[in-house]
Formats: structure tokens, C-alpha cells, sequence
């Protein structure tokens, strides 16, 4: 199975500036030495919601324009695919699907759909309270977002979160929206300091939501970051590594179901886990060659 | 069970200007006066790490004191900025905090004590027992006991 490795950054969205394309973003991430990148679709709450209205055909025609779209497919030509591999051992993009929620009845559109299926995460940005307690108890999600100029006020209590926490689900803090505007900052610490009082900061992730690549920061600047959030040194260093490789993994369990292990035929392993192949053969033949002389010890022994 | 600690500031506020209009207080211009010193003294950092249960509890025109509660931790900041604070809704005042308490009931066992002290001293500058009678006869109008 291929896991993430190193520093994550799970919020590149999809459509950034017109002066920048979605590639250089990705590039620019890739050269700062992040190792898991995921690029960030979000979607209106309208999207899920269901017209009601049948048997009229232009109605028909709006429900399929307002479907959830298909991850963005990058294009990268050989010369970038090198670049990925000098800077970052096998950088790994995932896709993401973001919802902004303000009701929780309208989730079921959600789970039905088959293009969320070919998201690899799944965020939810709750806008109002009741959003943010269904999404922490009930929702099968992988992160819950915040996003400073939609949301108004959250109000949740320790149970809460710890319901989040239990089940895996990771809290964002998108840092780019830091850079852009003064108040906006404030109240992004305000609510990095909420979780810090309410649940301890537990289960953190920080990513960027850059919008160019001027955006983006390096890792370690990143992680010092955390002071202003309220993080401890150690903290924030695992929001950005560890917690971004435990949020993949659940995310993978999505799709599998809870497991230990991960089964997969020799045959079928991607490129870059050949060698675990090869390694399988080289034990097997050692152990099959090594019993003898063992048992010539055993008898001469025992004589 | 781990609790969520909060800091309460026990602050008399004091007119500077000349007028002997009372004071107007409202909470929502206490808390916006807060913000903005915290804002100038400790930057928008400070002024975000303490807004997270910011709030006054206790306002009181006619002993001009007030009890501002704050999240324990980074009520150093509000604490070391409370002296600066200088104008509430334009009106010229000075902050005096008085006492910093964990719960709201040590912050009115303190504000009982105070109050009684207050009452001895402007007995004591009464000069005959007419003046003493009149201080009597108006704090056994208002509710809280002496």
C-alpha cells in the first residue's frame, strides 16, 4: 500500500488565481520539500441539495449540471515528473473534496454520489453550529475545515470534539488566509485557540489553501507557525507530519473498511514498491536454502 | 473532569473628565474598549488569544465597577493591557483593577469587603452624628446588606 510520507499539505484548492496556473502551485510545494500534496475541490452546499420538481425537463437538466464534479486531472509532462522525483522521494497528490455544510439534512447526496468515491478525502467546512455537531458525530469525513469569512460563530463543547477525535476526524488550519487580511488573522488564531481550550489541540492538521505559489511556506516555517495557534513545538511539528499520514490512512479505510494489514498480489504492486517483491523472493530462497547445515549441527550434537 | 479555567478581573473604573454626568455603562462598549488596548499593546495576536470568552459579567454604574472574565492562560496579556486603557465610548476613564479571581463568587465576597471599607471611611469623615444617620439611613435603602 502506498502511504504518505513526510510533510502533507492537504489544501491546494483547484482554482486558484488567474495569474497562476494550478501546476506551478504544485510545483512550488514539491520544491519546498512537502512529500503528500492534496488538491482541494470545494463545492456550495446548493450542489446537494435535491429540486424536488419532477417530470419537467429543463429541471432534469439543472440536477445534472449541479452534480458533484470529477476530481481535476493534472497533466504533467516527463520534465515535471522528473523535478517530482529529485526533490520529494515519490510525491504523492491526492484529490480532495471540500463541502461547505449549513444543514445537516443535506448530506445524503453526498454519500450517494459516485464522484465522491473517486475523491481520496473528504472535508467538510460546517457553517453553523448544528452542521458542526452532525459532521463530528455522524458524518463519514476525514477533516472538518474552517473558513474565516463564511463561518460566523461555532459554538461546540468538549464532547464534541472528542466524539471528532475518536473517530479520526482531523481539524484544519488553513494558514494562507493569515497572509491575505488582518482581521480575517485574528480570527483564525481565535479559533486555533478555541481548540487549544476545548479539546487541547488534538488532532490538528495545518495547511496552506494558497492560491499562488507566493503563498506557500516551507515546512519548518510552517511549523513555527503553531506558536501563534497555540501549539506546543512538538505539536506542530505532527500537525504537519504525522496527523497528515494518519488522516491519509483513515481516508484509505473509507474504502476498505478497519483493518491491521493490507493484502496486495506481488504482481500488482506500483513501480515504486517493486523492491518489497524482490525482497520477499531473496528471503524466501534464503530460508529454503538455510535448514540443512542447521540440522547437520543438531546431529552431530547430539552425537 | 478537567476544567475550564477562567480568570475574572474585579477593575473599578474611574471618570477623568470634568463633567459629573454618570457614567454610561454598557458591556458591548467595555469589551470593544478591551480589544482595542489589547490590540495596541499586544498586537493582533494578543487581541485574538483573548477574545475566546471574553465577556463582562458584572457592570455597575453607581460604584463604577466592573468584572470582566477572561480564559486563564492568556489573561496575562489582558492584565498587562488593562492599565492602558484609557477611553470607554469617548468618555475619558481609568482602570483600576481591584482583585483577579478564579470564580465570580470570590470576586463578590472581595467586592463586600471593599464596599464595607469604603462605608467606615466615609463615616469616619462625617463630622456630626446628623451626616452618620443620613450615610445610614441611604445605604439601608439599597439591597446589599452592610
Amino acid at each position: 500500500m502506498n502511504t504518505v510520507q513526510g510533510f502533507c499539505d492537504f489544501n491546494i484548492p483547484s482554482q486558484c488565481s488567474p495569474t497562476t496556473t494550478l501546476k506551478d502551485v504544485v510545483l512550488r510545494a514539491v520544491k519546498l520539500g512537502y512529500g503528500a500534496i492534496a488538491i482541494n475541490t470545494t463545492i456550495d452546499e446548493d450542489v446537494l441539495i435535491i429540486t424536488k420538481k419532477k417530470g419537467n425537463k429543463k429541471n432534469e437538466a439543472i440536477e445534472e449540471k449541479k452534480d458533484i464534479p470529477p476530481p481535476p486531472k493534472l497533466n504533467f509532462t516527463e520534465k515535471d515528473l522528473d523535478l517530482i522525483k529529485i526533490h520529494g522521494k515519490n510525491v504523492k497528490i491526492l484529490h480532495r473534496l471540500t463541502v461547505m455544510l449549513s444543514d445537516p439534512a443535506n448530506t445524503q447526496k453526498l454519500i450517494q454520489s459516485v464522484n465522491t468515491k473517486s475523491y481520496d478525502l473528504i472535508a467538510v467546512c460546517p457553517t453553523t453550529s448544528a452542521a458542526f455537531l452532525h459532521a463530528a458525530a455522524n458524518m463519514d469525513i476525514d477533516i472538518i475545515t474552517y473558513h474565516p469569512t463564511e463561518v460566523k460563530e461555532l459554538r461546540f463543547n468538549r464532547k464534541h470534539y472528542r466524539q471528532a477525535t475518536e473517530r479520526g476526524i482531523f481539524f484544519e488550519i488553513p494558514y494562507s488566509f493569515m497572509l491575505r487580511d488582518s482581521t480575517i488573522r485574528k480570527k483564525i488564531i481565535q479559533m486555533s485557540h478555541l481548540y487549544h481550550s476545548i479539546g487541547k489541540s488534538r488532532n490538528i492538521i495545518i495547511s496552506s489553501g494558497a492560491l499562488t505559489p507566493l503563498e506557500l511556506r516551507n515546512p519548518y516555517d510552517v511549523a513555527n507557525l503553531g506558536l501563534l495557534l497555540g501549539l506546543t513545538e512538538g505539536e506542530s511539528r505532527s500537525a504537519l507530519n504525522l496527523s497528515g499520514r494518519s488522516v491519509a490512512l483513515h481516508a484509505i479505510t473509507r474504502k476498505t473498511g478497519k483493518c491491521v494489514s493490507f493484502i496486495v498480489e506481488t504482481d500488482k504492486l506500483v513501480p515504486e514498491e517493486q523492491w518489497k517483491a524482490k525482497e520477499m523472493r531473496d528471503a524466501e530462497e534464503r530460508l529454503l536454502g538455510e535448514p540443512e547445515p542447521k540440522k547437520m549441527k543438531m546431529e552431530t550434537a547430539k552425537i | 473532569m478537567v476544567r475550564y479555567k477562567n480568570r475574572y478581573f474585579t477593575a473599578e473604573i474611574i471618570p477623568l473628565d470634568s463633567t459629573t454626568q454618570p457614567l454610561n455603562l454598557k458591556t458591548y462598549d467595555i469589551v470593544t474598549s478591551i480589544l482595542n488596548v489589547t490590540e495596541q499593546i499586544h498586537g493582533e495576536f494578543g487581541a485574538a488569544a483573548i477574545k475566546n470568552g471574553l465577556e463582562v459579567k458584572y457592570c455597575n454604574q453607581s460604584t463604577q465597577i466592573a468584572v470582566i472574565r477572561c480564559r486563564h492562560g492568556p489573561h496575562r496579556l489582558l492584565a498587562s493591557s488593562l492599565p492602558f486603557l484609557s477611553t470607554i465610548s469617548k468618555r475619558k476613564v481609568q482602570l483600576q483593577s481591584i482583585y483577579t479571581g478564579a470564580t465570580m463568587v470570590k470576586c463578590f465576597k472581595f467586592l463586600k469587603k471593599f464596599h464595607q471599607e469604603k462605608i467606615n471611611e466615609a463615616l469616619k469623615t462625617c463630622k456630626t452624628e446628623q451626616e452618620k444617620n443620613n450615610v445610614m439611613e441611604i445605604m439601608s435603602k439599597t439591597n446589599y446588606e452592610i
